[in-house]
């Protein structure tokens, strides 16, 4: 049984067992520059796109629930340094018995993450992401049928412009959910996206 | 064992004086070194990642804090006091005003929002400030004016703690949902012409009481859980230029429903309504071309209502507090005088009969500044207090010494008496015929007498100014006190319902010393990179036995980290590590190994030393609109180490806040 001894247990630096992303965007924040970075302006284009989702791994949570197909929304733009992504994933999870509730989660998030140029106009980026894990169930049994969670996760992924100011990316993701039992997911995607320059009062407002 | 001071005032004050007279040197402008209080400023707050203006505490490098909920803070102020006897003063732009009940005081209450603080100054060294004598710390907050025009300004803070169930709560892995944060805001309509301002605002906080370690004491006092407190705050602020000088009026009613108030002779949180209403006007205005008056007037009432409870436990408590002072204030060369009046009343309503219902406390007090040379001053002050046929004298005296452009040497030395009056304690209302302890079958005796403590205090204090960028201050502290009355409980558990109780003995008469030292950096990478290290040690060197027991529970060692990274002018990133050491409390001698078992995944074990810990906390903020949208993610504890403050209280795991505020101007 897994126990949260309080009081007496002291744990270690748990970020090391557990996940880095916040210890680690602040050093990235501070140190890391790419080559997309320094040749755009910050707010200067705007990137949208839809992908296609499927959960890979497998540990204790799909004991009790199987992964549907989900759906992530989003749009890109550039920072002071690197990138920010602003969106949201959406997928289902099917009670594996009568008495589990199915539920979909709603992650809402925040990615920040670096582009670099590879060779024939093939584009490899990686992301941080935090966010919260909305999760709507479809039976309450006595609690709410919501309930929020704050989640991260890091992504990585390639991106190949097709037509114009349209391209398809491919990538992986890796998600923890910081409920008492941790939830930790895998996901590949695939999808298209859309560039654009930003509108004057839209570049004026993010500013 | 220490001696006594009591007998030896008279010697001390003379050294006091003899002392601080005796220094002579050169150099400019010492009293800009502000050695004697720290000064939190609003582009510090604005940076820093702060939800409830409680949340001061965090920047408050060298007062001690303590919490059992993280909601309501304890502080030890400077050496000043321990974590028993909560006696540190909270001022709001001039205004003394009263959050204090029963040795907890709520700064979440005063009638004021984070964004609307100018600056915040931190006493911590014994003086005379706003006509109060600061002998065991003082905040002072300080707001913005309103600019001219109408603003309107407003934020909406959403706090998420890990560690709910989840899905999980389905499974045979299912936990209770015990680590939630509420949603808190306030909105403010800013009215400002050119000589005259008002200015509405409406708070609203809401935090539960959740965590394993209280969540079963604390739901077995209420009939309908769970433990989530509400506190709105409604005030309006009016300032007049006026007969030459400027005025100020605020009036407000903080008002908190299902507030868990920690009690600690009972061992457990009561469910009360607290109101706190205020009601004040302070200002100044010249009295010739050289003589300036000062005045303050404030009424405020401290009142706990029944909040339905299973223990039927009501305090009767309704707390009347009137503050008055006017002094003067001159300036000739080389010299600024200040001499006052104070007058202070307190009344205690509640259906118990009491052979005393209220106090008076009068005071004068005086204070000379002396720029002796361009690079030394001196200040010097006094209060004397009256109070039921007794008097306290207070004096403090400090010397600053600006040897160069990059050294400042500062000393501070005070002597002070106070009397029980001035502590507004249950023990002085018990003794009284206040007997709700007794009326709820909680014992109590009192030993010797605690009608008036003493305290001598000295600090040397060394500022070195390396370049505009980098300064670096240390200083060390010796404490001595005596005739304090301080509290012994030695808690048993209560597996029933997960609380603790204990008799309670009050020990007059206890005497002890206290040395502590600090240092503290500050420095400029670049204009956009800042940063500041801490470290500060505190120790008890002799002392009573329950001295020594109080003063155990104070970390010895604290340290913080905090860095401001601003790459361009509309984001900022804001990090601070924090670390505290263990600390030692021998009233839950008897506890250490009790466990309780939330539920079969989630355990609490109760232990009287606190871990030490080290805790990341993380705030990224931008700007949008041109400044007219600001939003906040912060996150606590990014470590997600389990660490608490108090062997019975709350533990903090990761935390997200998003903050978002709006400001709009004519």
């Amino acid at each position: 049984m897994e126990r949260k001894e309080i009081f007496i247990v002291v744990k270690k630096f748990s970020f090391i067992s557990t996940f880095p992303p916040l210890t680690v965007i602040t050093i990235l924040l501070l140190m890391v520059d790419s080559p997309h970075a320094q040749s755009m302006e910050a707010f200067d284009s705007l990137e949208i796109g839809v992908q296609y989702v499927v959960n890979t791994n497998r540990n204790v949570f799909h004991d009790f629930w199987a992964p549907g197909r989900g759906i992530d929304a989003f749009i890109e733009t550039p920072f002071y340094y690197g990138a920010v992504q602003a969106g949201l994933h959406a997928f289902p999870f099917y009670g594996q018995e009568t008495s589990i509730s199915d539920f979909q989660t709603v992650f809402v998030y925040l990615k920040w993450g670096l582009r670099w140029s590879l060779l024939n106009k093939l584009d490899w980026f990686n992301h941080i992401s935090i966010g919260s894990s909305i999760m709507i169930f479809d039976k309450a049994q006595g609690y709410s049928r919501y309930e929020n969670e704050l989640g991260m996760g890091l992504d990585s992924g390639v991106s190949y412009p097709v037509y114009k100011n349209i391209a398809i990316n491919f990538s992986g993701s890796y998600n923890v959910i910081f409920t008492h039992k941790q939830i930790k997911l895998a996901f590949l995607s695939a999808g298209m996206s859309y560039s654009l320059s930003t509108p004057g009062w839209l570049k004026a407002f993010l500013e | 064992m220490v001696e006594g001071v009591s007998g030896v005032k008279p010697v001390l004050l003379l050294i006091i004086v003899a002392l601080n007279l005796t220094a002579r040197v050169e150099g400019s402008n010492p009293a800009d070194t502000l050695l004697d209080r720290t000064v939190i400023t609003a582009v510090m707050i604005r940076h820093a990642g702060l939800t409830r203006v409680g949340d001061l505490f965090l920047l408050i490098d060298d007062w001690n804090i303590n919490t059992t909920d993280g909601f309501t803070w304890k502080a030890s102020p400077n050496g000043l006091s321990a974590f028993q006897r909560q006696n540190w003063v909270v001022m709001l732009d001039g205004q003394r005003i009263d959050p204090k009940v029963f040795d907890v005081i709520n700064l979440n209450m005063a009638p004021v929002a984070l964004d609307q603080i100018d600056y915040v100054e931190v006493i911590g060294l014994p003086q005379v400030h706003a006509g109060e004598f600061a002998d065991r710390g003082l905040i002072h907050i300080r707001t913005i004016k309103p600019k001219p025009g109408i603003s309107i300004m407003g934020d909406l803070v959403l706090g998420n703690e890990t560690g709910d169930s989840g899905p999980y709560r389905f499974t045979e892995f299912a936990t209770p949902n015990v680590d939630r944060i509420a949603n808190d805001g306030y909105l403010t309509v800013d009215v400002g012409a050119r000589s005259w301002y008002a200015r509405a605002s409406l708070l609203v906080q809401q935090h539960p009481f959740t965590d394993p370690a209280m969540y079963e004491r604390i739901s077995k006092t209420l009939t309908i859980y769970p433990g989530l407190h509400r506190s709105i705050i409604p005030f309006l602020r009016m300032g007049a230029e006026a007969f030459g000088g400027t005025h100020q009026f605020l009036i407000s009613y903080p008002y908190s429903s299902k507030y868990f108030l920690f009690l600690k002779p009972i061992g457990r949180e009561i469910p009360v309504n607290n109101y706190l209403p205020h009601v004040g006007i302070n200002g100044s205005f010249p009295a010739s071309e050289k003589v300036d008056i000062t005045y303050r007037l404030s009424y405020a009432v401290n009142g706990l209502d029944r909040y339905p409870n299973t223990l039927d436990f009501d305090f009767d408590w309704e707390s009347h507090y009137l503050n008055a002072n006017i002094e003067s204030n001159s300036n000739s060369a080389g010299f600024n005088t200040r001499f006052g009046i104070g007058y202070e009343q307190r009344t205690l309503n509640t259906g118990y009969a009491l052979s005393e219902a209220s106090y008076d406390i009068a005071k004068i007090y005086g204070e000379l500044i002396h720029r002796f040379t361009d690079s030394i001053q001196q200040n010097t002050c006094g209060m004397i207090l009256f109070s039921g046929g007794r008097t306290a004298f207070k004096a403090a005296t400090s010397n600053y010494w600006k040897m160069n452009d990059q050294h400042t040497l500062g000393t501070s030395l005070s002597f002070s008496q106070r009397l029980i009056e001035e502590d507004n304690s249950l023990w002085y209302w018990s003794e009284r015929g206040y007997d709700i302890l007794r009326a709820n079958d909680v014992d109590y005796t009192i030993f010797g007498d605690i009608t008036k403590s003493q305290q001598f205090t000295g600090d040397l204090t060394w500022k070195t100014t390396v370049s505009d960028n980098f300064t670096i201050e240390a200083a060390g502290s010796y404490r001595l006190f005596s005739d304090l009355y301080l509290e012994r409980q030695s808690f048993q558990f209560n597996p029933q319902d997960c609380s603790f109780y204990s008799p309670i003995q009050i020990y007059g008469g206890e005497k002890g010393q206290v040395i502590g030292g600090r240092i503290a950096v500050n420095h400029r990478f670049i204009p956009q990179l800042s940063h500041h290290l801490f470290y500060g040690y505190w120790t008890e060197i002799a002392g009573d036995d329950v001295f020594k027991g109080v003063w155990a529970s104070i970390p010895k060692h604290k340290a913080s980290y905090r860095l401001t990274y601003t790459p361009v002018e509309s984001f900022a990133i804001w990090a601070m590590v924090s670390y505290r050491s263990a600390a030692s409390w021998s009233d839950y001698l008897n506890v250490d190994g009790q466990i309780y078992e939330v539920a079969p995944q989630v355990t609490a074990t109760y232990a009287s030393t606190v871990k030490g810990a080290a805790i990341f906390d993380l705030q990224i903020q931008k700007w949008f609109w041109h400044g007219r949208l600001i939003g906040n993610l912060l996150f606590r504890n990014v470590w997600n180490q389990d660490y608490r403050y108090h062997p019975i209280g709350a533990s903090f795991d990761l935390s997200m806040f998003i903050k978002v505020k709006v400001l709009l101007n004519s």
